[in-house]
């Protein structure tokens, strides 16, 4: 008999915020700006950080905003 | 061959990933080598011509850009008051980033002391560094770690707006009805520190004090119903503000919904004093108000 794999309730953070917690900044990129707002929000309450102006990329058709962890 | 500006460019040294990289999106930079000088001028000497001679000396650089996808990282670093390495130095024709060892390419440190970040309606937003010498440049002989930059992104100004509060207590959240120009310019004091134990001819720099200002165009509107609709602030909020003559609360932020009057993510927030009102009315045009809004204590960068 195969060996259940445990479930697991943590849920696992998205990539950008692994990279904005490793490296104190990060580049988030949407097609949408509803999309990026969205992710601004998905950032954990414990991270204090801030964030650069909504930019469009017209080249990759993206919208994009830099968020850095605050010094503060 | 003469040199095209987009060829010579400005460096800053990113500390998280130990190399120069070039200042994204720049339009223009700008840099200027100052001296200092004593009149040297004696009875000794013939004739009537000054006799300036060196004392000291000071640099500066200026850097325009379009990107302001950094304006929270930068709002920060000006904040921090922690000096930057610069470098400037010829690029490649090829990527116009990799550093090529001018002859006269230098690097120093320095501090960010004006930052003006712009966002005007239907235009590029737009960021102006400013940067003063603290200490000696050097000469570049060897090649500099250098990374480079990946593409940038455009913002148009009328996604970033200005939201006011009416007192220094409430959340500041109604946004300046028509406006068409914004502006915020932090500016940080610097005093020389140079002393008798300072080597070389270099002036040397120090951070005392940090002001900033906002500065904001709009159209004026007459006694329609925008301000009960939208809780936005009018020119006639604005003069009610200006004349009680206390602080009240500001947030730049993104905004977002058709008229661009949802606020999204903070850029930067803080309070302010209105310290001055003006309306221009020319005939057949727009009536127009400018607003200077002073920085009252310190300003939180994002969220």
């Amino acid at each position: 008999m195969s060996k259940k794999t445990p479930q697991t309730t943590e849920t696992k953070q998205p990539t950008f915020v692994e990279e904005l917690l490793k490296n104190g900044t990060a580049v988030l990129t949407a097609k949408t700006r509803d999309e990026l707002a969205e992710m601004v929000n998905d950032i954990p309450a414990n991270v204090k950080y801030g964030v650069g102006a909504v930019g469009f990329n017209p080249d990759a058709g993206v919208f994009t905003i830099r968020v850095d962890i605050s010094n503060d | 061959m003469i040199l095209k500006g987009q060829n010579f460019r400005i460096l800053v040294y990113d500390t998280t990933a130990s190399k120069f990289k070039c200042v994204g999106m720049a339009t223009s930079c700008q840099i200027t080598q100052g001296t200092n000088t004593d009149d040297g001028g004696t009875k000794d000497d013939v004739g009537m011509a000054a006799k300036p001679v060196v004392v000291s000396q000071n640099w500066s650089v200026q850097v325009e850009s379009l990107n302001v996808s950094d304006a929270g990282a930068m709002l920060t670093a000006i904040k921090s008051l922690t000096p930057f390495t610069l470098l400037w130095d010829e690029v490649s024709t090829t990527d116009n980033q990799t550093p090529e060892e001018a002859a006269f390419a230098r690097t120093g440190t320095a501090y960010l002391n004006d930052l003006t970040l712009t966002f005007n309606d239907r235009e590029n937003s737009a960021k102006s560094l400013q940067f003063a010498g603290s200490g000696p440049l050097s000469t570049v002989s060897t090649t500099p770690a250098f990374e480079a930059i990946s593409a940038g992104s455009y913002t148009k100004g009328q996604f970033v707006r200005l939201f006011l509060s009416s007192d220094n207590t409430a959340a500041p959240v109604a946004v300046i009805a028509a406006a068409r120009q914004l502006s915020i310019h932090v500016s940080m004091q610097l005093e020389s520190a140079t002393t008798k134990d300072t080597p070389g001819t270099w002036e040397v720099q120090e951070p005392v004090a940090l002001n900033y200002d906002i500065t904001t165009q709009a159209l004026v509107r007459g006694n329609d119903t925008i301000t009960s609709a939208v809780g936005a602030k009018s020119y006639a909020d604005i003069q009610t503000i200006k004349e009680t003559g206390n602080p009240v609360k500001w947030k730049i932020c993104n905004v977002s919904g058709d008229n661009q009057r949802t606020a999204g993510a903070v850029i930067v927030s803080g309070s302010v004093v209105i310290t001055q009102l003006q309306t221009n009315n020319p005939n057949k045009a727009n009536s127009d108000y400018t607003a200077t809004l002073t920085g009252y204590g310190a300003y939180t960068v994002g969220a």
